[in-house]
Order: structure tokens, then sequence, then C-alpha cells
């Protein structure tokens, strides 16, 4: 395997296989990779937009770039660190970029994985200072973040609440998660009353009994 | 209030043993006693009402006498006929067991045919199968929430109509199936002979891995349980996209 492929390797196995696979130790990604990884993603996406309800907002590289670049750098930073503490927000920089439901749904095609990452780092070590950014990410992307524990008073719903298409995603996963607490936030709790309809008491008991 | 008199007299019939047969109107009377005696049997314990009853005048080469102290007078005759015959008495069910006929193991009825209908039903079930255009289908799934369309398969039948399964349904138009095992009736009819359903069910679908789909004209067809997809918008898109 050609040694610049490391991380187009990495995402690949983590979209296929939903594995996280580490070839080697390096925290550096270089142009052609990049290149490669954005068409493999924009591919990805488009597939999961075959699902997507309503209008499916456009393809974000940046955004899933970012995402993808994220991923791997904490993957790396959990199983080797040879890095100083101090240097970890200098790996694992913000996005740049404004937040909308493009970018949200881009970056979510790796953020997904964050959650399942999270718990492993708590489980080696949970004073890890990787954990606190990794936290602050996921309450920035929330989005790909419902199945773990969020702070909910800290997440803003307003790109959420201004695209349908996000909008009804986010619905789906609270109920496939069944997050309740997120559930009885007002942009929602009406939606996902209408998506249950009469059938509130079979899909989601614990839902229907807490809005009667 | 003062006796009846006349309900008193105990009345017995004798009838030959041969026309035992016509005593099948009056086994329900469980007061009655029977004996045989020889080749003739006896019942006693007729009260007036029951011995002037339509049943027992209906049974030919009988006779009737009535008892008085010990002794058998002819009904209608003051003369004593007989004693009161000192025999074995039981209850007139056990006496007359009911049989039934025997098997006419030389009737084949071989050409004989019933036709299989379905009726209106006053059953209510659950409709867990639906027909509707792809059309309709179309505007409701493009907006559709997972959690409706988790629970659901779905077949594409003659390129403009799809059938869905599943519970709970769709709020579509169309029309919709109950499900009587592997049947699929149209919702407010059952089979007219539902007792034939389970021999129906397997004359046709014997590999049972079908579902067998009934319209309201008694015609029907089969899905097979592999043609069915899961319902989601992606399959929705990409089958439609295909044609």
């Amino acid at each position: 395997m050609p040694p610049q492929e490391y991380f187009l390797n990495m995402i690949k196995n983590l979209r296929q296989n939903e594995d996280v696979m580490l070839y080697n130790n390096i925290l550096k990604v270089n142009e052609i990779e990049t290149e490669i990884a954005i068409e493999f993603l924009k591919k990805e996406y488009q597939n999961e937009t075959l699902n997507f309800p309503f209008q499916s907002p456009d393809f974000d590289k940046n955004a899933a770039l970012w995402a993808a670049k994220t991923v791997y750098i904490s993957a790396q930073l959990i199983l080797y660190r040879e890095n100083k503490s101090e240097d970890i927000p200098t790996l694992l920089p913000d996005f740049q970029d404004t937040i909308s439901p493009s970018s949200i749904l881009s970056a979510d095609l790796c953020l997904r994985f964050l959650p399942d990452m999270l718990v492993q780092l708590k489980f080696f070590d949970s004073e890890d200072p990787l954990v606190e950014i990794l936290e602050k990410i996921l309450s920035q992307w929330h989005y790909s973040g419902i199945n773990s524990p969020l702070e909910i008073d800290k997440l803003d719903f307003t790109v959420i609440d201004s695209d349908d298409c996000l909008r009804q995603l986010y619905i789906n996963r609270i109920i496939e998660n069944k997050s309740l607490n997120l559930a009885k936030l007002p942009p929602f709790k009406d939606n996902i009353l209408a998506n249950l309809g009469i059938y509130g008491k079979e899909f989601w008991k614990e839902f229907s009994l807490e809005t009667n | 209030m003062a006796k009846n008199a006349e309900n008193d007299i105990k009345y017995f019939l004798q009838i030959e043993k041969i026309y035992q047969d016509d005593l099948a109107n009056i086994r329900l009377w469980q007061n009655l006693k029977m004996a045989f005696d020889e080749d003739k049997i006896w019942i006693k314990d007729f009260d007036y009402v029951q011995i002037n009853s339509l049943e027992v005048k209906s049974i030919p080469y009988k006779t009737i006498f009535y008892e008085k102290s010990g002794k058998l007078f002819l009904q209608n005759s003051r003369l004593p006929e007989r004693n009161v015959p000192s025999l074995l008495w039981a209850s007139i069910e056990r006496a007359l067991p009911v049989r039934l006929p025997s098997f006419n193991h030389n009737y084949f009825g071989v050409n004989e045919t019933i036709n299989i209908n379905i009726i209106p039903s006053e059953s209510e079930a659950e409709a867990v199968g639906m027909i509707t255009k792809i059309t309709n289908l179309s505007t409701y799934i493009q907006t559709a929430p997972a959690i409706r369309l988790q629970n659901l398969r779905w077949t594409i039948l003659n390129n403009d109509k799809v059938f869905i399964i599943g519970k709970p349904l769709l709020p579509i138009t169309g029309e919709t199936f109950w499900q009587r095992k592997d049947f699929l009736l149209p919702t407010g009819y059952d089979f007219d002979l539902h007792i034939l359903s389970d021999i129906l069910a397997n004359k046709l679908n014997p590999d049972k891995d079908s579902f067998v789909i009934w319209n309201k004209d008694n015609n029907y067809f089969l899905i097979h349980r592999n043609d069915f997809q899961n319902l989601s918008i992606g399959s929705f898109r990409e089958s439609v996209n295909s044609f």
C-alpha cells in the first residue's frame, strides 16, 4: 500500500465497515489524498441523499473534509498518544465557515462515529483533555451526537429548524434513539407528535405518556 | 291447591322391539323409564299430557295401558288386562342410545366442486396490506418520517401500482387488506366457507413462501415473500427512477 493513503483508507474503512483502522501514527494528510477523499465522501453523501426527505441540501466539501480529518486525528490521538496535551487544540482546529444545513449533513458522514469513539476514550481515561474537546465538537455538531449525552441547554437549534430536510432527519434520529429530552423541546415536539400520529403509543410509549 | 287427580295416573306404553326407532321423538322426555321384555319394549311413567301428545299419538303399532293398584288396564277400558310387569327399568336416554348412520363407502362424490367466495364479514381486524398508485405513495414518501416507514415492506405491481404490507399503514388512499393466515383479503371481507381456509392455503401456497391476495371479485394472485423490499425513501426513489 502506498504510504500516502493512510487517511483515505481509514475514512473508507470507517464508512464501509464502520471500523476504525489505523495504519501508522501519521497525523499529516497530503493533498492528493484529500482530493480523492472529497470525491469519495461526495459519492457517499449522494447515496445518502437518496434517503433524505424533502429537498436535500448540497454537499459541503469543506465540512465533510474537516469532519473526516477531525475523526482521523481523534482516532490517532486515542490510540497512539505521542503529542503533549497542549498540542491537541492545534491538531483539531475548529470549523472555519458558518454552519449551514449542508455542512451539518456533510460533516455527519464522519462525525456520526465520534460518539462511539468518545465512549472508548472515556473507557481508557475519562480525565483526558481530549474528552472535553470532542464533547465541545459534538455539542456544536449535535446532529451527529444525538445518541450521546448532550447538554441540551447549550445547543443551538436555529440552523436545524431552518431546513425541512434537516429538521425531519433530526427528528428521525431523535425517535430512533428515543432521546426524550430532545423530543420535548419546542422545535421538535409538535413535529414528532405529527409524525407519530395516532400510533404514538406503539412507536414510542414514553413520549406519548409525557405529552399526554 | 288440590291436586289434579288425572295427573296421578301413570300410563304405560308397549311396542314391538322392531319398531324401536319410532320412539326417537319421545327419547328426550327424561321422566320416562324403559325396559325390554323379550321382543317387546315397555315404557312407563307417562303423564296424561304426554300420553295424549302428538309425539305419542304418531307412534304406530303401540298399546297404551294405565295403571291402577298394580294392575294394567287398556286405555279406555275398565277391565284389568294384566299385572304390571316386573322388569329392570332404565332411563329412556340410556336404553335408547343415539346411533350415527354408518359411513357410505360406495359414495365418492369425486365430481362435486364447491365455489370459494369471499363475503362481507362482521368481525373487524386491523388492515395490514394496501394497494395504491405509485403517484399517491410518491407524494407522501418524499416528506415521510422514517418511523412511519420502518415497519413496512413494499413491491411494485403492473408498473403503476404498489403493494405495501406491514402496520401501521401509511395515511394515503388505496385499497386495504387484512390478513387471515397467509391470505390477504379486502378489508371487510372473509371467506364464505372459512373452515376451508387451511386446505385452501395448502393448495394455493404449498410452500408457504407467498402471500395470497384476494380481490373482491374472488380472483387471487400470489406475491412471493422475497419480492418485498423494505420501504424507505431511497428504495422508492431508486425503484421509480429505474423505470
